[in-house]
């Protein structure tokens, strides 16, 4: 996993620097590229395939609260590319009915063989698995023989060698979330 | 490579375990019940599956999402090793995908994930595993009958 540091944001200089990305970064609310649209908006991660100096050449508008937090995956099909996702402040999600710009329905946190784990509910019938290993995710299956509540597994483009795609890192968000249900 | 007579005799080794051992994985503190079973099934996977078919030091892609006991890993031995071997279908003439109700064309590349029971109109994960759940490059899930597949283990 790979962070850019908020500085070189600002500065318009796109460098790789090691650590956890903190203050307003500037983000392209005016991108042409389809999947950074709606990026500006606080309380939410959103997750896309960007090119680099697409991503932020244009970057003129702060957005959001502080702490920020960006983290970037290259993509192991196109190293000209990155995953990356944007994830507010923990404490902001923790104390609303909101995480990560889903409704949560319910969380049920676990001490499990890697330590500290949750699994998060969604209104939208979507499950999260949190641990500081890995994250799992559900959808609700589209089939419409499927019965209510039957789950499908999300496989992810930025997943963990061996897993078949259906686990990826924690993000430093998710850890942040997850450390602070413990506290 | 065919593989059709070891991913039998995995299958009625489900059918035969299951309502035995399913119980003893239900319940536990530190984990789903859904992650229990996957580390029941993937170590059975490898024992008796993988290690029939494959040479030492080499893999097979894990079973369904496999197991979750060994942190980032998805296996229960060997947790640092990656697959070398997946498993790929040949399709007999005129398959039917019973969940989507389509024949399938056997060119279709399709991926196993799992085997699977089949209950008003959708797989469950009980027994009878009768049935294959199978994803095609669209991502889209399908189900057709044991009896309708052969096996081939190809490298990775």
């Amino acid at each position: 996993m790979m962070q850019v540091g908020v500085s070189a944001l600002m500065g318009g200089t796109f460098n790789w620097l090691t650590g956890k990305v903190t203050g307003q970064p500037k983000l392209p609310n005016n991108s042409s590229h389809p999947n950074t649209a709606n990026t500006n908006k606080a309380g939410t991660v959103r997750v896309a395939n960007v090119e680099p100096e697409e991503a932020f050449i244009s970057a003129d508008h702060d957005i959001g609260p502080d702490n920020w937090d960006l983290t970037y995956t290259p993509n192991s099909a196109d190293p000209q590319t990155y995953t990356f996702s944007i994830d507010d402040e923990v404490s902001a999600a923790k104390t609303s009915t909101s995480l990560f710009g889903k409704e949560v329905a319910n969380t049920a946190t676990r001490m499990g063989r890697d330590g500290r784990a949750v699994e998060v509910l969604f209104k939208d019938g979507s499950k999260l698995d949190i641990n500081a290993a890995r994250v799992k995710e559900w959808i609700p299956n589209p089939h419409p023989n499927a019965p209510a509540g039957t789950l499908q597994k999300v496989k992810f483009d930025n997943f963990l060698p061996g897993s078949k795609g259906y686990r990826r890192t924690p993000t430093q968000g998710e850890i942040d979330f997850l450390n602070s249900l413990f506290k | 490579m065919e593989i059709n007579k070891e991913i039998r005799a995995f299958a009625s080794f489900l059918n035969t375990s299951w309502d035995i051992v399913v119980p003893l994985l239900s319940g536990r503190e530190y984990t789903s019940d859904e992650s229990s079973i996957g580390g029941w099934l993937q170590a059975n996977w490898e024992i008796l599956v993988e290690k029939k078919i494959l040479k030492q030091n080499e893999y097979l892609e894990i079973y369904s999402d496999g197991a979750d006991y060994n942190g980032a890993s998805s296996r229960m031995n060997d947790i640092e090793a990656l697959p070398t071997h997946n498993l790929t279908v040949f399709l007999n003439d005129k398959a039917v995908d019973i969940l989507n109700n389509e024949t399938i064309i056997s060119k279709e590349e399709l991926q196993f994930d799992r085997l699977v029971g089949f209950q008003d109109g959708f797989y469950i994960n009980q027994p009878p595993f009768n049935y294959v759940l199978l994803i095609d490059n669209s991502g889209i899930e399908r189900v057709l009958s044991l009896d309708q597949i052969t096996f081939i283990l190809q490298r990775i």
